[in-house]
């Protein structure tokens, strides 16, 4: 069976480090980056199979980045996660056809079930 | 379009009639369900709180038998977790009341859209499977003289 792999995105040290160990502790390949910025480099060098982004970031934000990701990568699915949850970001959210949102503080067993689901619905 | 307020209903009935669009207006579920079985409609206006229904239930029953049809969820005060509902069911957009109607046009347009969209896709696809069958047969039925050829001795 292929290695997945996921690219979070969150300016918080902290909850890369922490998604970091859990993801590769699951047998993921993950790449991490602290904007959207960061991520779209990240997007352009290596296959990604599903972006976990944070909402609010310095540079670009998640809603950005989503933003540019459905011109430019429309098939890797994205899941939001916030710690400002709003019904404003959570419609934009939704017109940026994210496959998830979040709100954090996030239950890390229930994060990856979402997460794989969503990457096993991807496969078909 | 559904909405359980008869006003609402006839009067973006009336607004999508002007505009172009052949329009369907019921209160509740059922007859959306009823309806959606019936006749390929691009795009479904839906309000989260329907007369014995919840609009959310619609939405998943939609996107599950319907999957071409883009549904848009209408509310005058969604919560939260009713967006995050409607979009992990797979509402095209969520339209807050009152609605500014230059917007909800454009949202209606886009989600025309994506319905002639999804079905060219499935069109496609379906053509390419079917090419592809086709293609596999023929191999097949190539390769079948071959396989049933005796070789005879003098």
């Amino acid at each position: 069976m292929r290695t997945h792999s996921i690219l979070v995105v969150d300016d918080e040290l902290l909850i890369r480090d922490l998604l970091y160990d859990f993801f590769r502790g699951q047998g993921w390949e993950i790449a991490v980056a602290e904007n959207g910025e960061k991520a779209l480099e990240i997007l352009r060098s290596r296959q990604i199979d599903l972006v976990l982004s944070d909402i609010k970031m310095p540079q670009m934000d998640g809603l950005a980045l989503t933003t540019e990701m459905r011109e430019s990568y429309p098939d890797i699915p994205v899941v939001l996660m916030t710690g400002y949850p709003s019904v404003d970001s959570a419609v934009t959210a939704l017109r940026c056809q994210v496959v998830d949102y979040i709100t954090k503080p996030f239950n890390i067993h229930k994060l990856y079930k979402v997460i794989e689901s969503k990457v096993k619905e991807k496969e078909g | 379009m559904a909405d359980r307020e008869p006003e609402v209903r006839r009067k973006l009935a009336d607004f999508f009639v002007m505009i172009g669009y052949q329009v369907d207006a019921v209160a509740n579920g059922q007859d959306v369900l009823s309806k959606a079985a019936a006749h390929d409609y691009a795009v479904a206006l839906v309000d989260c709180r329907l007369s014995g229904d919840s609009g959310l239930e619609v939405l998943a029953e939609l996107s599950a038998s319907c999957p071409e049809t883009s549904v848009i969820m209408l509310s005058a005060e969604p919560s939260l977790e009713i967006v995050i509902a409607a979009l992990r069911k797979g509402a095209f957009d969520f339209a807050v009341k009152p609605f500014d109607l230059t917007e909800l046009t454009e949202i209606v347009h886009k989600a025309a859209d994506q319905h002639e969209l999804l079905k060219m896709y499935r069109a496609m696809s379906a053509q390419m499977r079917q090419d592809r069958d086709a293609g596999n047969q023929r191999g097949a039925a190539s390769q079948r003289p071959r396989d049933n050829c005796r070789v005879g001795t003098l």
